[in-house]
């Protein structure tokens, strides 16, 4: 075969290579993005929860009400219930959300709040206010 | 050197090249996202404390007939979260020095990185507990 045709065959098959590997590229970077996003939302989910559930265990333990904030980097939305807590960091285009049970003997009062820090307020009962810090 | 031979090489140094840097890029991307779960695993852990905190408040008699579960969903945590819990109840003896009324375990402890959180009640009989939680 003459030289010139190989290094034409040559260059079409980097170039055919290097086209496989940036849509690789590309899927794996959309991928990360997309954990990114979710693991972004689960951390500020068990950081809301976290808090409620230690708060609530303080009140029992001491027997009074106890006050406790969280501040985030970016503004979250939350939306609590009973046991329930769904936190969406906010700004970040595409709505993502986590969800977390908690079970313990808690009693969340229902909020929907957008916030960059919150306040927690939870009682000797169990019953814990989630308020806009 | 032959045509051949050559094509071969440089395709081959190409695709090594680009594969480094695919899984490289790849171990930046997970090693980041482990980055960001460390905190959560730290707030993971305050619930399972929290939890069992609430359950048992400071009753010792309710500490007493307790027993932990490293069941992850009784926490509300997810299926395959690594649940380890150490409670370890100290007393003061006749000779004014601290001891180890009753110590319980969860099975399996969870070594390596982890997320943890203690606690610290004294209970209403006088005794002290220490509540150890690591989670993964």
């Amino acid at each position: 075969m003459e030289r010139p045709l190989v290094r034409i065959l040559l260059v079409g098959a980097l170039l055919a290579l290097l086209a496989s590997f940036a849509s690789l590229f590309y899927v794996q970077g959309q991928n990360f993005a997309e954990a990114a996003k979710q693991t972004s939302a689960a951390s500020a989910a068990y950081a809301v929860a976290g808090a409620v559930a230690s708060a609530a265990a303080d009140a029992k333990v001491k027997g009074m009400p106890v006050n406790s904030t969280v501040i985030f980097s970016q503004p979250i939305s939350v939306t609590a219930g009973v046991k329930t807590i769904t936190v969406s960091p906010g700004g970040t285009g595409r709505a993502v959300s986590s969800t977390i049970t908690l079970q313990a003997p808690v009693n969340i009062a229902t909020a929907s709040i957008t916030a960059l820090a919150l306040n927690i307020t939870a009682y000797p009962n169990g019953t814990v206010y989630i308020t806009k810090g | 050197m032959d045509q051949a031979v050559e094509a071969v090489l440089v395709m081959s140094a190409f695709t090594v090249a680009l594969t480094v840097v695919y899984f490289g890029s790849a171990s930046l991307y997970a090693s980041s996202i482990s980055a960001q779960l460390a905190p959560a695993l730290d707030s993971a852990a305050s619930i399972v404390a929290s939890t069992v905190v609430m359950q048992n408040g400071n009753s010792s008699s309710s500490w007493s007939s307790w027993a932990p579960s490293a069941d992850p969903s009784a926490y509300g945590l997810p299926q395959g979260t690594a649940v380890y819990i150490n409670a370890t109840c100290f007393t003061i003896g006749d000779n004014k020095q601290l001891m180890v009324a009753w110590s319980k375990a969860t099975a399996t402890a969870v070594a390596g990185s982890a997320g943890s959180a203690h606690r610290f009640i004294v209970l209403d009989d006088g005794t002290a507990l220490k509540l150890e939680v690591r989670v993964r």
